[in-house]
């Protein structure tokens, strides 16, 4: 990023990555590092995109309201100071599959415009069985460029790019 | 699996477990007890076990109460913003994952004692490749259990069950900061801590 590593604009920038990465993937480091790596470079890669070097310019769409811990700091710095590369190769958007309304569910309130779909690993619990289930998506993930990252379990989080270069809403 | 070692093993577990005797595990076969006894810690494979379990022993109902929990809590944490159509308030949000939990399980005091078997079995089946969702809110859960009854001592039996291997104890390492700086309303966070 264009800010001086542990300049106060680095330290500062580092500290709102982290807040942000603890609010939308608590916990998930101990299973997938990988996941809030990931979640943590869609900020940065839609910072590149919008022309800022400001984290909080370029967090709508997140939730950030959470203490930043220890480990989430190392991984903001990390990303930030691009000692942790982007496993996502770009990815500017992302969800969770097995939070998402599944079919028959209430929808209101979330975004399913992009229909149905099967992830493994999405299951509800029926009478006797765990079976498989199909989940809502939302629009972009019917339009955009997915991006597979390693070791982030599809039910966990699915990510994607905006097609092109240009600013990323 | 036979009947006869696994009604022995249920019993040993349940009072390992520091159940009363006459609470611990019915002896026939069914899928909790090769959850608690056989398989790794696996979410989908506990949720999997409650869905064909006969729901009217409490163990059951326990299990079904721990199930929804974890998966309260792992939807309060990742709060899948992107999704969300505005207003999104994260803080009622948030809040109604709380409130849903309390009301399903911390209420239930009764259950106390097989929430915290079944998750100090879970500890103990940790392995480098369970599953994370389940894994971190094991420790969280039996943190707001002492929190509502603290001569439960729950969290000090989950924690002493995880293996003694060098991932387990980066994860209560973890778990103890999380707790401590994010959510020390929880309950006593020290008791997060490994053996010395």
């Amino acid at each position: 990023m264009a800010e001086t590593p542990n300049s106060s604009a680095f330290n500062r920038n580092v500290q709102l990555l982290a807040k942000l990465i603890v609010t939308e993937t608590d916990g998930l480091e101990k299973d997938s590092p990988n996941a809030p790596i990931a979640v943590g470079w869609t900020v940065v890669n839609r910072m590149k995109r919008n022309g800022t070097t400001h984290i909080d310019q370029a967090w709508h769409g997140y939730r950030h309201g959470k203490n930043a811990t220890a480990t989430a700091i190392a991984t903001a710095k990390g990303i930030l100071n691009g000692t942790i590369p982007d496993p996502s190769d770009g990815a500017t958007h992302f969800y969770t599959p097995n939070i998402m309304p599944k079919e028959g569910d209430d929808t209101d309130g979330c975004d399913v415009s992009g229909g149905l779909e099967s992830v493994p690993g999405v299951v509800v619990k029926g009478d006797k069985i765990v079976k498989p289930v199909r989940n809502y998506r939302p629009g972009f993930a019917a339009s955009f460029t997915e991006k597979a990252v390693f070791g982030v379990p599809p039910a966990v989080f699915k990510l994607y790019q905006q097609p092109g270069t240009g600013h990323v809403h | 699996m036979s009947i006869k070692p696994l009604s022995v093993g249920l019993i040993v577990l349940g009072v390992m477990a520091g159940l009363p005797a006459s609470l611990s595990f019915a002896a026939d076969v069914d899928p909790y007890a090769d959850v608690l006894n056989d398989d790794p810690a696996s979410f989908n494979g506990l949720i999997g076990a409650a869905a064909r379990m006969s729901c009217t022993r409490i163990e059951c109902l326990a299990l079904d109460d721990l199930m929804n929990g974890f998966d309260t809590l792992f939807k309060r944490d990742v709060p899948n913003t992107m999704i969300r159509t505005e207003p999104f308030d994260y803080n009622k949000f948030v809040r109604e994952h709380n409130t849903k939990f309390r009301k399903t399980v911390l209420v239930h005091r009764d259950r106390f004692p097989y929430y915290c078997a079944a998750l100090t079995k879970l500890a103990t089946h940790y392995h480098i490749n369970t599953n994370g969702t389940l894994l971190y809110r094991l420790i969280e859960i039996p943190v707001r259990l002492d929190g509502v009854d603290p001569s439960l001592h729950c969290t000090t039996r989950v924690i002493a069950a995880f293996p003694d291997k060098n991932d387990a104890r980066e994860i209560v390492k973890g778990a103890h900061e999380d707790c401590t700086t994010t959510h020390p309303h929880w309950g006593d966070c020290k008791a997060i801590a490994l053996p010395q």
